[in-house]
This record gives C-alpha cells, sequence and structure tokens, in this order.
C-alpha cells in the first residue's frame, strides 16, 4: 500500500465528518472545562470565607460550562447524520465530509475561547459577589454577555448541518 | 404595574411613648424609617447614640438559637409540612412573664448542654482507665505497692507474643522474675519483682522485649477495687447524662416559647437598630421616614392614638423616595428579575407586568417541552404548598411555576414530550419501525426539522419585544409632555422597520421604507445649528440600524437555546433505550431517564433564565429603562416562626 492509498483510506468522507464532531467536542469542552476550573477556583476561595453563597458561586461557575454542550449538540447532530446510532452509515464523498468538518469549526473554535473570557468574567464576578452578594444578578448577566458569540457560533454551525442532506 | 408614591413622615413624640410607637408602626409593615434631619447648628437635637443595647440583644439572639438547635433535637413535636406560623402578642408575651421563663429555658439549655460536653469528656477517661485496668483485675496486690524491704515490685505490659521462656532467658541471671496476672489480645500483664538495687537492670533487659511501664499511676488498692470504683463513676455519669437527657426532653415540650423569645428578641433589635434614626430632645424624640401613599391613612390612625404631632408631606425634588413595586399577582412574581437588574428610579415607569409577559413567552420558546415543563410547574407550586416559604421565595418559586407553564403550552405547539421520547419510545421500546422519523407529536411543526421557521418565530417575537420596549419610551416621553421627541426619535424608526417589512410582502413598501429613511434623516440633526451638521446628523444616524439589527438578532438565542435542550434530551432517549425491549433494557431506560432529565432539566433551567433575563436587560430595558431606585425596607417585626395578631 502507498502512502497516497493510506491517506485516501484514512480521509474518508465520513472519518473527515467525524474529525468535524470531535473537534468540536474537543476544543468546545477543553474551553468550558478549563472555564468551568477557573472559576470553581475563584469560589473556592470565596466559600473558604463565606459558605452561604454556595449557590450563588455554584451559577456562576455553571455559566461557561455552556460551550462544551452546545459542542456536544454539534457533533452529536453529525453522528445522527451520519447515521451511526441506527446501523446504516451514510457514505459520504470527501467534499460531503469535507462540509461538516468546515462547519464545526465555529463552535469549535469559538466555543474554546469564549468559554475561557467568561470565566474571566464570571470570575471577577465572584469578586463582585463577595462584597455585594445582591449583585449576583449583574454578575451573571456581565457574564452571559460574552456567551453571546458561542450561540452565534453554534448556530453557523448547527443550521447548515441541520439543512444538508445526506 | 407601577412604582407607588412615597410620603415623607416627621414625627414628634414623647420620649417615653418612642419604643410602644415603634414597635406599633414596625407592625404595620409600611413605614421605612430613615436618619432624622437634626438641622445645622441646632444643637438641642442630637442623634440617638447606641448605648451597648443592640451589642446585648444579639448576644441573647444567638444563645436562643444555639438552644433552639438543641431542643430541636428533643423535641417530639411533628413539624407538618405547610404548617402554619403562630400567631402571637408580643407585648403581652413580654409582660405575662413568658418572657422571663423563656429566657430561663433558654439559660438551663445551655447549662444542661455544657454539663453534657463536659459529661461526655469525663465518660471517655473513665472509659479508657475501665479499659486498661480491667486486664489487671486478677492481679491480687494493690497497684501502689512498690515492694517489701528487699525487693521492688514493677508492673509492666509485654505484647503477648513474648513467652514466659523468652522472658526468663531474657532477665538471664538478674535476681527478678515476672510474674503474669492477666493478659488481653495484645498486651499481657506482669508484675516485675526484682531484688532491690537491681530493678534497673531487669527493666533495662526486658525493654528490649517491648516492656512498657503500666499507666497505672494514682491508683490505690487492688486492681479489682479500683475497676469497680471506676465503673460506679462511669453507671453515675451515665444516670446523670440520662436524667439531664430527661430534663432536655422536658423543656424541649416548650420550644415553641423559645421560638417566640427569638422572634421577640429579633423585633427589639430591629427596634433599636431603627431607634439609631431618631434624633432626640430632652423629652421629645423625631421619627422621620417613607410611607407609601395609600398606607398613610393606617399610620395617621396610630400616630393620632399615641398623640403625636406628625407631619406627611409629598417629597422634595432633590430627595429620593425608596421604591416599592405595585403589579397584579402574576407580574409581582416576576419583580425579583427586575430586581436582580436593578429597581427602577422613583417617579418612572414600572415594567414588571409587560415583563413578565414576554418573560413567560420567551421562556417557553426557549425552554418548549412538556415534561420537562410540567416538572418545573409542580415543582415550582408543590413547594409552595409544602414547604409554606417566605415571600421573597414565594414569589421566586411561583415564577418558575409560571414559566412551567408557558414551556408546556410552547411544547405542545413545538410538539416536544422529553425531546423525542414518544418516539424513540415507540421505535426501540415498542418496535414501530420507523417512528422516529415519521411520528408527529407537534401541532405547528418540529424545530430540529424546521428550524428556520422557528428562528423566523424567534426573531419574530424579538421585533415585538424590542417595539414594546420603544413603545414604553414612546409612552414615557409623551407624558412628560416631550411628544416631539417620541415622534422624532421613535415613531421615525418605526416608519423605517413597518416599510422593511411591508417590502418583504409588496413591491411598494419600499417606499414606505424610504419614507422612514428621510424622516430619520430630516430628524436626527435638528439639534445641530448648521444645515450641514443637520443632514450629516441625520445620515449618520442611520447608522444607529446596526444597534436595532444587533439587538434582534441576540433574539437568534431562543432557536440555539430551544434547540440545545431538545437535542439532549434525544441524546438521553436514544442511550436510555439502547437496551431494547427486555426487563434489563426497561430498567436501564428508567435510570437513565431520572439522572439524565433531571440534570438536562438542571442546566437548561439555568440557562433559560439566564438568557430569557439577558433579552429582558440588554435588549428590552435598554430602550427606556431608568435604574437606580433604592427598594422600599420598611422596619418589620422579626416573623421567622410567628406572626403578630
Amino acid at each position: 500500500m502507498t502512502f497516497t492509498e493510506l491517506l485516501t483510506q484514512i480521509f474518508t468522507g465520513n472519518n473527515l465528518a467525524l474529525l468535524g464532531a470531535a473537534l468540536a467536542v474537543i476544543l468546545a469542552g477543553m474551553g468550558s472545562a478549563k472555564g468551568v476550573g477557573i472559576v470553581g477556583e475563584a469560589g473556592a476561595g470565596l466559600l473558604s470565607e463565606d459558605p452561604s453563597k454556595f449557590g450563588k458561586a455554584l451559577i456562576l461557575q455553571a455559566l461557561p460550562g455552556t460551550q462544551g454542550i452546545y459542542g456536544l449538540i454539534t457533533a452529536f447532530i453529525i453522528i445522527l447524520k451520519l447515521g451511526l446510532l441506527t446501523g446504516s452509515p451514510a457514505e459520504l464523498t470527501v467534499p460531503q465530509g469535507a462540509f461538516f468538518l468546515m462547519v464545526s469549526l465555529p463552535i469549535a473554535i469559538v466555543g474554546y475561547f469564549s468559554a475561557i473570557k467568561q470565566a474571566r468574567v464570571a470570575a471577577a464576578g465572584i469578586n463582585l459577589i463577595a462584597k455585594r452578594p445582591d449583585e449576583v444578578g449583574k454578575a451573571i448577566t456581565a457574564s452571559a454577555l460574552v456567551e453571546t458569540y458561542a450561540i452565534f457560533a453554534l448556530l453557523v454551525s448547527l443550521l447548515p448541518i441541520l439543512f444538508v442532506q445526506v | 404595574m407601577a412604582v407607588v408614591k412615597m410620603k415623607k413622615l416627621a414625627v414628634f413624640a414623647h420620649e417615653r411613648d418612642a419604643d410602644a410607637l415603634l414597635r406599633r408602626l414596625m407592625r404595620l409593615r409600611c413605614v421605612e424609617l430613615k436618619r432624622s434631619d437634626t438641622g445645622e447648628g441646632e444643637d438641642e437635637l442630637s442623634l440617638i447614640r447606641d448605648d451597648g443595647r443592640c451589642a446585648e440583644i444579639e448576644k441573647n439572639i444567638s444563645r436562643i438559637t444555639e438552644a433552639l438547635s438543641v431542643l430541636s433535637k428533643y423535641s417530639t413535636r411533628k413539624k407538618g409540612l405547610g404548617s402554619s406560623k403562630v400567631s402571637v402578642r408580643l407585648d403581652k408575651f413580654r409582660t405575662d412573664g413568658s418572657y422571663a421563663r423563656a429566657n430561663g429555658i433558654v439559660s438551663e439549655t445551655l447549662d444542661i448542654t455544657g454539663r453534657l460536653s463536659a459529661i461526655k469528656n469525663e465518660e471517655a477517661k473513665q472509659t479508657s482507665l475501665l479499659k486498661s485496668l480491667s486486664v489487671w483485675r486478677g492481679y491480687d496486690l494493690p497497684l501502689d505497692f512498690e515492694g517489701t524491704e528487699r525487693t521492688v515490685v514493677v508492673n509492666v505490659t509485654l505484647p503477648t507474643s513474648v513467652t514466659g521462656a523468652r522472658i526468663d532467658d531474657a532477665l538471664g541471671d538478674t535476681a527478678a522474675c515476672a510474674v503474669k496476672v492477666g493478659e488481653d489480645k495484645s498486651t499481657a500483664c506482669y508484675a516485675l519483682i526484682c531484688h532491690k538495687g537491681e530493678e534497673d537492670e531487669a527493666q533495662r533487659k526486658l525493654s528490649a522485649l517491648g516492656m512498657l511501664k503500666a499507666p497505672l499511676d494514682g491508683f490505690g488498692g487492688t486492681a479489682a477495687h479500683s475497676y469497680s470504683v471506676t465503673k460506679k463513676k462511669l453507671e453515675k455519669l451515665e444516670a446523670e447524662k440520662n436524667a439531664l437527657d430527661e430534663r432536655l426532653r422536658a423543656l424541649a415540650s416548650d420550644i415553641e416559647l423559645l421560638e417566640i423569645l427569638y422572634d421577640a428578641e429579633g423585633t427589639s433589635l430591629a427596634a433599636e437598630r431603627g431607634k439609631e434614626n431618631f434624633a432626640k430632645t430632652e423629652l421629645c424624640v423625631l421619627l422621620c421616614g417613607w410611607v407609601p401613599e395609600n398606607e398613610e391613612k393606617r399610620v395617621c390612625a396610630v400616630l393620632s392614638k399615641f398623640g403625636c404631632a406628625y407631619e406627611i408631606e409629598e417629597p422634595n425634588e432633590d430627595e429620593e423616595p425608596p421604591v416599592l413595586l405595585k403589579n397584579n399577582f402574576f407580574a409581582t412574581t416576576f419583580e425579583w428579575v427586575l430586581g436582580m437588574y436593578s429597581y427602577p428610579k422613583y417617579g418612572t415607569y414600572d415594567p414588571t407586568f409587560i415583563m413578565s409577559i414576554f418573560y413567560f413567552i420567551i421562556f417557553g420558546l426557549m425552554f418548549a417541552d412538556v415534561g420537562y415543563g410540567f416538572i418545573l410547574t409542580v415543582a415550582g407550586f408543590g413547594a409552595i404548598l409544602l414547604l409554606n416559604p417566605g415571600k421573597g421565595m414565594r414569589n421566586f418559586l411561583a415564577m418558575f411555576g409560571y414559566c412551567g407553564i408557558s414551556s408546556m403550552i410552547m411544547g405542545v405547539l413545538f410538539g416536544a414530550y422529553f425531546g423525542n421520547l414518544p418516539q424513540v419510545f415507540s421505535e426501540n421500546m415498542l418496535g414501530v419501525e420507523g417512528a422516529s422519523l415519521s411520528m408527529q407529536t407537534a401541532v405547528l411543526f418540529d424545530p430540529l426539522n424546521d428550524p428556520m421557521s422557528f428562528l423566523i418565530i424567534s426573531l419574530g417575537v424579538g421585533a415585538v419585544h424590542m417595539i414594546a420596549g420603544m413603545a414604553v419610551q414612546f409612552y414615557v416621553l409623551c407624558k412628560k409632555g416631550q411628544a416631539v421627541t417620541a415622534l422624532c426619535d421613535i415613531a421615525t424608526w418605526w416608519l423605517t422597520f413597518l416599510g422593511i417589512g411591508l417590502a418583504v410582502l409588496f413591491p411598494w413598501g419600499i417606499y414606505v421604507a424610504i419614507a422612514g429613511v428621510l424622516s430619520l434623516i430630516l430628524t436626527q440633526g435638528r439639534h445641530e445649528k448648521s444645515i450641514i451638521m443637520k443632514i450629516a446628523k441625520g445620515v449618520m444616524s442611520l447608522y444607529g440600524s446596526i444597534n436595532y439589527i444587533s439587538d434582534l438578532l441576540s433574539y437568534s438565542r431562543i432557536l440555539a437555546l430551544g434547540l440545545a435542550a431538545g437535542v439532549i434530551a434525544q441524546v438521553i432517549n436514544v442511550m436510555g433505550t439502547m437496551g431494547g425491549p427486555s426487563f434489563v433494557g426497561f430498567i436501564m431506560m428508567v435510570l437513565v431517564f431520572i439522572v439524565g432529565h433531571l440534570l438536562n432539566l438542571a442546566i437548561n433551567v439555568l440557562g433559560t433564565f439566564v438568557h430569557t433575563s439577558r433579552l429582558q436587560y440588554i435588549e428590552f430595558f435598554g430602550k427606556f429603562y431608568e435604574d437606580g431606585g433604592k427598594p422600599f425596607t420598611p422596619a418589620v417585626p422579626s416573623d421567622k416562626y410567628t406572626t403578630e395578631q
């Protein structure tokens, strides 16, 4: 088998689409994991002083977790489209597979970065509720503003996937 | 749906009436105290200083809290769900001896608790002594016996693994012998009898085998005697403990008295704190505060009864009265969402009612699912019925209960019952071929199959929401007498939007849009002086359309979050039904569904709540809202356990 043959066997249409699904889960998930971690660390510092703020800290900590979910959703729809869960997988051409790879990039990349940036706002929000627990609404809102762009990325990833026929 | 009008209250009362008057006003729950204005240079008025009463009451409250937590463990009272608070008269409570009795109970409870913990320590000490004595019970010499004229006796322990032969070997020719007097699992006890002068040598030799001196210092008499003495001590402690437990149980029957005391002291603390705002002369105190307009009569009636001199007037321009919102039963439950942002400034428009309607609709669209909505409604209203929570919590729960209803309605329209559970269940568990594709549960359409239509609905709701925000601004401006501003700044945009909307449907709509754009160009530069600047400013204002477009696109999150909830539900459904129609498969399905769907519910309620709120705060409030109001916080009696008659 030549190297070219090996490559054509690896980069089949289906595998390209799966690569897209994997990237969506991996990058967005990494961003969310890192983000939830950042806020969790900040929150633990607050809880050592005042454990009664656990509920508020938990909400802020959960916020950067959504990007990972958006990645999961994108990956799941791709897997559904490929028919991998029904036992009769579709046979994608290489351009079709590349299509799925391309459209999964927005949520993968924006998901990664927006989760971390959102986490930094949420961690700052932890400092805010340490001093002014009643202002948790503002801390949440400020952090949710960052998520807008992950939502847009999700839409751009999801809409073409839902429309395309395979 | 309004910000309640506030009146400024100033009362002069006799100093001896001050406490009773304040407590009476607190019961009305409609007077917010504010720091009395002592004026400048008027030296006969001074603020009341804190004389340490507050700290004293706080200390007592923390004692009561401690006693309550102890007694609640002993109380046999059934805390029925939804039990209502006891209705009491605190002034009667203070005078009829109950107050002293309740304080007596607190002191006794805390004394007993202190004694109980001392008993516990003593018991632990005696139990460990008993354990070390029990091995020595076979030894019939007194434990403090140190030897005869020629011999020395040392009590030692060795590991049980050391045999008598090894001890004899180790002692060798030292004039000593070890007599075994008892053993337990790990240690054996010996009386080491040595010739005087050889005891150090003998002990040194046995140390190599793991010998330790027995911990029996301070015991006289035989071990058996000490053992029985210790045992008796323990029995006595046990008896005392039981008696104290019994006493606590008896005291716990009066736990209600302590709860009343807690509220009585809490009320006193609030009153003392309130008094710090008073100003006083030699014989009078001056009380200042805010009263909602609709409560004015009740307050006046009380004040006349006390024979006070008082004055109720409109607030001055430069003052900022606190904000109290008044809404119908539905919108009231949404007031806390407004509070999370900021209350409206006093005298401005209260958008709670309009917001609550849009909140209801948008929450439902984002989280359209009959199953999840049902859980949310049952949990929200169920918790209110069962737990009888306080006012704030009640509103919080009721709001989510209402939002659940909205989710159910939207769920029926868009066919979501725990995601696509009906389809997946019929295909995988009932064996209906192709059900997941062919079975239709939606009244309108399934957003997953037709996301474009759902996106249009999302943006449509967004457009209505934004225009409603602009309409509020229009109304507010007109009310302020700035109808021209309203027409120029808002109606022109409406004309433009209308034109764009019409242009999509009819070709002639484009002329309406052009008329709108022209009206913008002509009006937006009206504050400039030169004609060129007027036009330039007008053209520049068209840039504002970017804001409206970005606001509108922001509503696409309704689609995204709606899909997110639906798709995760699908993942759970597929995972749950993988086992197929067998007994094991069924068990697995139930487990996966309970865990998975609850998790999905939790994640999505949070996400939906956050993003629905955001759409209100930024896209809706941004059009008109004047924030910065200080919430109305009347002085109230403490009501954790009781209500005042």
